[in-house]
């Protein structure tokens, strides 16, 4: 007089739908050098705390009215904890037609993301199909066609202003699938075995003509390298789950929450004898940002983001005394550093998370200026520069800017809000202003230079005389920086400003007045 | 970075200097060339080892990003060079 034969049927029916597609389509899966779904899952979460949401979704088979097979929704959606922090994770089962959503998935998908928004958790989609958007076989099914809707759509969009969202790509996806990745606070794909593009090489053979493989189409060398719509490139899907669940170590559960501070590893007054000497005296030289940036920040906390797209710009999350910050950081050995319009757009993306999430910005500066030229005008720098001043405009998340070498032009003066507090320390390497001296010289100085009875050595006089007025303690005498500091006193100061910035963002905390968009 | 027998500009900028000559062996890594841009030098090396074929480009030139500087015979992606 039990429900025990019920309770049975439920575990015989889990059980089942734990062999997914089958043995033979598992095996495939496995041979193209992937997971299934359920193992994703299971190594992306800390051991043992999944907890599935829709298990028993299945096309069954009845016989007699009993249950004898059924074919599981191929969509497995449940929460479970990343170091213990509770997450919403979702992922399409490729090894069931083909990752093509069935019914019930775009239902199972979109009632995950309600809980993510509901229940204030971060998200994590592993998309490995369509991811809902169906499939011409679905037509022959429906015996109809239908006006296409993008599922729980309204809820994916607010979510970005809310909660982390994180997209993985772990296969070959298209269309909706591809939308869920990018439109995502981080996202990631595997090298060689994932590729992601609006539609595959038959679909475009068919519309444009053009004959590719998947991976010429969409691999990671296209999207994390070239076109940025993915940010981070791994070589395995072990380490796509090492990126999410590292990523989501530096972010609260949601915007109403202070970011996590681990308890610090690192010396709050370490004080690296390297920094004296990191930054060249020669000014045409440049210099490893990121030894810059590890030196500098708690020991191994750097943890980037973008590393292979937007190269003149460096931006990451990392831990100052264990509290979590946004990094930017000009890269010389990229265009000199120079903004770009894809390195401008990262910037945009990377602002926009850090004030989503009430991340304090530490900026490490060394700003020639946007990147100039007719292919720089061409892909429409300026607008995308524009956008990245907006960002940082728009912000109010603390901000820092340790001003390591150059700060020239627009670009470089929005290395801070200058309406704002514009906390800043500056190097004895600062070399900033809107004339490049070397060359300018003979432009300003020709009539003079020609005139004199030896040229060069006026020339080499003259901009002597202005080299000298460059120094940086000319600016701080007119209170131009506000202060020059020993390099090696950097990390201890800014240990001092991440303790100043957390105490301010329980006032803070909530959603921004701007949202977030992909 | 490519490994297809040349060695490409990184940025929009200037030759500052070229380091090495046709028929000079060259290894993984080394640097061949310095372009300026935007007032840096940004040292070029070889992503893969092989035997210059030609130089493009000589100190001075103006140079796209992408743009050939030279080309390498017998390229071979290992640290030895040819």
């Amino acid at each position: 007089v039990t429900w025990q034969p019920e309770v049975d049927e439920i575990h015989r029916r889990m059980a089942l739908a734990e062999a997914m597609g089958g043995p033979a389509n598992v095996a495939r899966q496995h041979e193209g050098g992937k997971l299934t779904v359920r193992e994703r899952i299971a190594r992306l979460l800390d051991p043992g705390s999944f907890h599935e949401t829709g298990g028993l979704t299945a096309k069954p088979v009845y016989e007699d009215g009993r249950l004898v097979a059924l074919t599981p929704a191929n969509f497995v959606l449940g929460t479970g904890r990343i170091d213990g922090r509770r997450v919403v994770v979702g992922g399409d089962d490729f090894t069931v037609r083909g990752g093509a959503a069935d019914g019930s998935v775009a239902y199972k998908a979109g009632y995950g993301e309600l809980m993510a928004r509901e229940l204030r958790l971060p998200i994590v989609r592993l998309v490995d199909g369509t991811g809902g958007g169906g499939s011409v076989k679905t037509l022959d099914e429906m015996k109809r066609t239908y006006v296409p809707a993008n599922p729980a759509w309204d809820v994916v969009v607010a979510l970005l202003s809310e909660v982390p969202v994180v997209g993985a790509c772990m296969g070959s996806v298209a269309g909706l699938g591809a939308a869920r990745v990018v439109t995502a606070h981080f996202s990631v794909m595997v090298r060689g075995t994932s590729q992601l593009f609006v539609a595959g090489p038959p679909v475009v053979e068919r519309g444009v003509g053009e004959v590719v493989t998947k991976e010429e189409l969409g691999g990671s060398h296209i999207h994390a390298h070239e076109s940025g719509a993915v940010d981070n490139e791994v070589e395995s899907e072990d380490e796509a789950f090492a990126h999410i669940r590292r990523f989501l170590g530096y972010l609260p559960a949601n915007v109403w929450q202070v970011p996590p501070r681990r308890a610090p590893a690192d010396d709050p007054a370490r004080r690296e004898e390297a920094l004296l000497a990191l930054v060249p005296r020669n000014r045409r030289r440049g210099y490893d940002v990121r030894r810059l940036v590890a030196l500098v920040v708690d020991h191994d906390s750097f943890f980037e983001i973008g590393r292979q797209h937007g190269r003149p710009l460096v931006t990451g999350l990392a831990r100052l005394d264990g509290y979590p910050v946004g990094v930017l950081a000009s890269d010389p050995l990229q265009g000199g550093g120079g903004l770009d319009a894809p390195a401008s757009e990262k910037m945009t993306r990377f602002v926009d998370l850090c004030d989503t999430f009430h991340l304090p910005c530490v900026n490490f500066v060394d700003q020639p200026g946007f990147l100039i030229g007719t292919d720089a005008e061409r892909a429409g720098t300026i607008r995308a520069g524009a956008r990245a001043l907006a960002a940082v405009y728009q912000a109010t998340v603390p901000w820092v800017s340790v001003i390591v070498r150059r700060v020239f032009g627009v670009a470089g003066a929005a290395h801070g809000n200058a309406q704002r507090l514009n906390l800043r320390y500056a190097w004895p390497s600062g070399d900033w202003g809107s004339l490049p001296i070397e060359g300018g010289v003979q432009a300003a100085y020709r009539r003079e230079i020609e005139a004199a009875p030896d040229p060069d050595a006026r020339r080499r006089e003259l901009e002597a005389k202005l080299d000298a007025l460059r120094s940086p303690f000319r600016t701080a005498e007119a209170f131009g920086i506000e202060e020059l500091i020993d390099p090696r006193d950097t990390r201890p100061l800014l240990c001092e400003w991440v303790v100043t910035a957390y105490d301010l963002l329980p006032g803070r905390l909530g959603p921004t007045r701007r949202g977030c968009r992909p | 970075v490519s490994r297809d027998g040349v060695v490409r500009s990184p940025s929009v900028g200037r030759v500052i200097e070229v380091l090495v000559r046709v028929g000079d062996a060259v290894g993984v890594g080394q640097e061949v060339a310095v372009v300026e841009s935007m007032k840096v030098e940004i040292p070029v090396a070889a992503a893969e080892g092989g035997q210059v074929a030609t130089v493009l480009v000589v100190a001075g030139d103006p140079v796209r990003a992408g743009d050939v500087l030279l080309t390498l015979a017998g390229a071979r992606n290992d640290k030895e060079g040819v």
